[in-house]
């Protein structure tokens, strides 16, 4: 028992300062090992980080899997409703009359244009011709108004979702994490006024002014190729500097009390300049809440995207994310007919990759930070 | 308390500043108008609406112009639709938007706050089981839950109208969809503040003294296990605020979200800053009206 809770915690905090720490006090617990059993006894953020890291390498590795192409339209089988039996189907024998119309198309996967495949998903698929051939499930989750496979959409869903949501929490963390740090390390005045910055922007609702900007930018054809930007890209910037006020103001609180600790003193001491002390030795401690706080963003920015996509601000077909799936979904929506299929399933994968990086960024905040306010503010 | 009430109008204003000169440059500096039509208008009719929206002035001339008139509550003609001034379209859309809101917002409080001191009091498996379903409300995306109600109620139980606006019947829904996601976070924040004072001592004396517990729960721990939750309101009108948006949109409800979202896909300039303008004024007022009420309810806090 014991040795698995080691390993587990190197896991958690592979970085050299974790295991000195072990080291210096061989008898006592470690801080690294407390927090991690501290999140190990909470049972369903442990059970959320299981989810999560399987979600994650399905959404990799979707590639490899024999679902059907998520672009592939059959157009008679449009709105089919799930099917389980067969379990597997031909490709070749859906897409007949598909595959001929453009010679264009990647070979690989219908749908896609050659150039869009980039060499890791393109070896992933050269893989699964090698196992699966033409062989594909089933659409067991149904299929959507052009007759394509909405669990392969799911899944390719799932990687520009995941994709968005970390990217932007990272930007985030960049910024906020420098903010914070400056504005706990310098204090004073420089602090007062870097938070009362902070306090008017979160009365600010950005999101009103993201919608607006992201609208006015990407109406204008050509706009955003020429600045040699994506729609993507373009929301990965804006988004993560909507969601780094909170970051900023954690990483603030946990500087300005490690300011006053003696190890930084002693760097001071020995002559390393303020930006060393900084980045080297406070803002590494900050490590555990930070990791915390990124995971509680993600979510954050994961439901904006799928916000955004809902009423088609977002991401734009031919990509497919899981707020674009809902959009979809809920636009064949009539009282004639009702294609439940395409509202509850990509509901349940939204909800449920938000609910477990919820649980899991408050299992972690617990472990790292339990006096941080569990309300969450 | 006056001086608090006067620093935070100063605040207030300095902050609407800040947003309409932001939304100013930003439209301004996003090459092409509001006018880029699919078909081709000749120089001549080009220059006529430039004229007419005063957009053939200097860009200081068109600030300050532009400045003065919204100081004084006229946000001017709405780009797109033809001879609607931005302020109709508030005065249209803002009923039908804060009937929604305050429904929802009190429903969310009415279903929150219970449930979270509830859970907080009893602990244990209740409240395992109540964090649990609150982390759920908090992860489920309001258009989600609008998608399944509309699901369930509408097309296979036809009990409920699916979309629409007038009648009480069409309120339910839209109504439920904007509170779960708050009433999750409301009994979360109630759970935290009952947790904390339910172990002080003088919820102690008051068992001791052989009180009723209803009477302990709602005269001596539930005045002070609000605090968070006060404190939590303003952040809680900015989220109905954002849900608006999508719900009003699925629902079909003619108010101020279903208005931006078209500005914002039409690129109506003017009706997208004025509508930003008005949510950050709501949002301005709403925690300036918690700080008060939390200075009001807990005397020891320091003047902000």
């Amino acid at each position: 028992m014991s040795e698995s809770i080691d390993k587990s915690a190197e896991r958690t905090s592979p970085s050299a300062a974790a295991a000195e720490e072990a080291n210096v006090a061989p008898q006592s617990v470690s801080p690294a090992r407390q927090v991690w059993r501290s999140f190990h006894r909470n049972r369903s953020a442990v059970w959320s980080l299981r989810f999560l890291v399987v979600i994650g390498l399905l959404a990799i590795f979707t590639p490899v899997l024999p679902l059907q192409s998520p672009r592939l339209a059959v157009t008679e089988l449009s709105l089919a409703p799930p099917q389980v039996s067969p379990l597997f189907v031909d490709q070749a024998k859906l897409a007949a009359d598909a595959a001929e119309a453009n010679a264009q198309q990647s070979a690989l996967e219908p749908g896609f244009a050659a150039d869009e495949i980039d060499w890791f998903d393109g070896a992933l698929l050269q893989v699964r011709r090698k196992i699966f051939g033409t062989w594909r499930l089933n659409s067991i989750c149904g299929r959507d108004l052009l007759g394509r496979d909405l669990l392969s959409r799911i899944f390719w869903g799932a990687r520009i979702s995941l994709a968005v949501g970390c990217v932007a929490a990272l930007v985030s963390l960049l910024l906020g994490v420098i903010y914070g740090g400056v504005s706990g390390y310098v204090g004073g005045w420089v602090d007062t006024v870097m938070m009362r910055v902070v306090d008017a922007l979160q009365s600010i609702p950005f999101i009103f002014v993201v919608i607006f900007l992201i609208a006015a930018l990407d109406a204008r054809d050509g706009l955003l190729e020429r600045w040699g930007l994506s729609r993507l890209a373009l929301f990965f910037v804006v988004v993560g500097s909507v969601f780094w006020l909170t970051m900023a103001r954690v990483v603030r609180g946990q500087v300005k009390s490690l300011r006053q600790e003696p190890f930084v003193e002693a760097a001071t001491a020995i002559g390393a300049s303020p930006a060393r002390v900084l980045f080297r030795h406070i803002l590494p401690h900050t490590r555990g809440v930070v990791l915390a706080y990124l995971t509680l963003t993600v979510p954050r920015v994961m439901l904006f995207e799928a916000f955004l996509s809902f009423l088609g601000l977002g991401i734009a077909p031919p990509d497919v994310s899981w707020g674009l799936l809902m959009q979809e979904g809920v636009s064949v929506l009539t009282p004639i007919r009702v294609d439940w299929w395409l509202i509850v399933f990509p509901g349940i994968a939204l909800t449920g990759t938000l609910f477990v990086l919820n649980a899991l960024g408050d299992g972690l905040r617990d472990a790292f930070d339990p006096h941080g306010g569990a309300a969450g503010k | 308390m006056i001086a608090f009430v006067l620093k935070r109008l100063l605040t207030a204003l300095l902050t609407l500043w800040a947003v309409f000169t932001l939304s100013f440059f930003l439209m301004r500096s996003v090459p092409g108008g509001p006018f880029d039509r699919d078909q081709q208008v000749s120089d001549e009719i080009q220059e006529r609406i430039a004229a007419r929206y005063g957009l053939d002035r200097p860009l200081a001339e068109q600030y300050f112009g532009e400045l003065s008139r919204v100081a004084t509550f006229d946000l001017g003609p709405s780009y797109r639709l033809t001879d609607y001034s931005v302020n109709q379209v508030i005065v249209e859309g803002l009923p039908a938007s804060v009937t929604l809101g305050l429904l929802s917002l009190l429903l969310a409080i009415a279903l929150g706050v219970p449930v979270g001191m509830w859970a907080g009091i009893r602990r244990g498996r209740v409240d395992r089981w109540v964090c649990r379903f609150a982390v759920l409300g908090i992860a489920t995306p309001s258009f989600v839950i609008a998608s399944l109600l509309i699901l369930v109620f509408s097309f296979w139980l036809p009990i409920l109208p699916p979309a629409g606006w007038g009648s009480p019947m069409q309120l339910v829904l839209p109504v439920i969809c904007l509170a779960i996601p708050l009433a999750a976070y409301l009994a979360r924040l109630a759970r935290a503040g009952m947790l904390e004072t339910w172990n002080a001592e003088y919820i102690r004396t008051a068992q001791a003294k052989g009180l009723p517990p209803s009477v302990i729960v709602w005269k001596h721990a539930f005045p002070a296990a609000m605090l968070p939750v006060v404190s939590f309101l303003g952040p809680a009108v900015a989220g109905i605020l954002t849900g608006s948006l999508v719900v009003e949109r699925l629902f079909a409800i003619p108010g101020l979200g279903t208005s931006f979202v078209n500005a914002a896909l039409d690129r109506d300039y003017t009706l997208a800053m004025g509508l930003v303008l008005l949510y950050t004024a709501i949002l301005l007022v709403a925690n300036a009206l918690v700080d008060i009420a939390q200075k009001l309810h807990d005397p020891r806090l320091e003047a902000l």
